[in-house]
């Protein structure tokens, strides 16, 4: 870049030198922004700790709440409130403990979930198997059976221009098809295709 | 000249000391080099050092990135170069929207440069880019073509062509 000149000319107008405290301004930027960065680290870290800690207190604090009481303490039975009162709490604390703690969903009819209240009894809201159960064994429920059901009667195959049509097994549910048409359609199909 | 602020507990999960040693030491040189990029993009003196520190800032930010530490100038160059275009053009669109200048064609040149010297930026800046970068680190500090190749990571025939080519347009537009 010494050709005619114009390597010299580039190094004179491109020779500036930054100011003597540059390198000190930098490294205070530097120190200010892992500073920054520090206090953002720990910000974070305190907001995960609280939230940790709001997790589990609801995880632990909220099955022992009467709302979310086991279905198990909740069944009919004579002596229902010596039951509930001693026998599901001693159960759910040994299968707690036995699992280590923590909160467990309890498998049902209802697929885990509580069943939805449907009224209120004695003990709190009783659930839909409450009733149902107490129901059947009252025996003012049908529990279903051959006269009970309205079964349709069992279907005959159609003879069709000599094919037998074995028709389908549905609901005896008798349609006349010239009452459901229209009545020029109805009267095309009496009389037969013009065409 | 400069005492260092004891970091609070927990930076060591940004950057580890071991780490803020290795680029400190790089620091003075590297402020350099930055500044000097940046000062070919925007011939100002004040926003070239703007730029410098900002490269550094976003260098030691991601230094823990870079795998091959002899290639640190070269990413620096390389850095201090996009941010002092960036800077040119936000200076650029905040002279057009004060209504300063018409087209944006205006850089912020120190008064001192004198006439010589600004027909010179002038001419440097019609060259294209691919041509301008070698030219410009092959001017300052005194970098040879091998050092210009390995600052672009480009192969040395291709630097010498383009330096070739970007004299001879200087010389014909100077003339």
């Amino acid at each position: 870049m010494t050709d005619d000149g114009l390597g010299d000319r580039l190094r004179e107008a491109l020779d500036v030198a930054p100011s003597p405290d540059l390198s000190a301004r930098i490294m205070l930027r530097l120190d200010d922004d892992a500073r920054r960065r520090s206090a953002r680290v720990w910000r974070a870290w305190i907001a995960g700790t609280l939230t940790a800690v709001a997790t589990v207190l609801v995880l632990v604090v909220a099955p022992r709440t009467p709302v979310s009481r086991p279905m198990s303490s909740l069944a009919v039975t004579p002596d229902r409130a010596a039951v509930a009162a001693s026998a599901p709490v001693a159960r759910d604390a040994s299968a707690e403990a036995a699992h280590g703690g923590g909160r467990r969903v309890r498998r049902s009819r209802t697929g885990g979930h509580p069943a939805p209240a449907v009224g209120v009894g004695p003990e709190g809201p009783l659930r839909f198997a409450d009733t149902a159960s107490s129901a059947l064994a009252a025996g003012s429920v049908d529990r279903g059976g051959p006269d009970s059901v309205d079964t349709p009667p069992p279907s005959t195959p159609v003879e069709v221009s000599g094919l037998a049509v074995e028709p389908m097994a549905l609901p005896s549910i008798a349609v006349d098809p010239v009452h459901v048409l229209p009545l020029e359609t109805a009267a095309i199909a009496s009389q037969g295709d013009p065409r | 000249m400069h005492e260092r602020v004891d970091p609070l507990p927990g930076a060591w999960l940004t950057v580890d000391d071991a780490g803020r040693d290795a680029f400190d030491v790089r620091v003075p040189d590297a402020s350099r080099l930055a500044f000097r990029v940046a000062y070919s993009v925007l011939r100002h003196r004040q926003q070239a050092e703007d730029v410098a520190q900002e490269t550094l800032v976003r260098a030691f930010r991601t230094f823990h990135t870079l795998r091959d530490m002899a290639k640190f100038r070269a990413w620096l160059v390389r850095m201090a170069w996009r941010l002092a275009l960036d800077e040119q053009r936000g200076h650029r669109r905040r002279l057009v929207r004060d209504g300063q200048v018409a087209g944006g064609n205006a850089l912020a040149v120190e008064p001192a440069a004198t006439a010589e010297t600004q027909a010179l930026w002038a001419a440097i800046d019609r060259l294209p880019e691919r041509l301008r970068v070698p030219l410009v680190l092959a001017s300052i500090e005194g970098h040879t073509l091998p050092e210009v190749a390995a600052l672009l990571e480009l192969p040395e025939g291709t630097v010498k062509s383009r330096l070739f080519e970007a004299r001879r347009c200087l010389k014909e537009w100077l003339r």
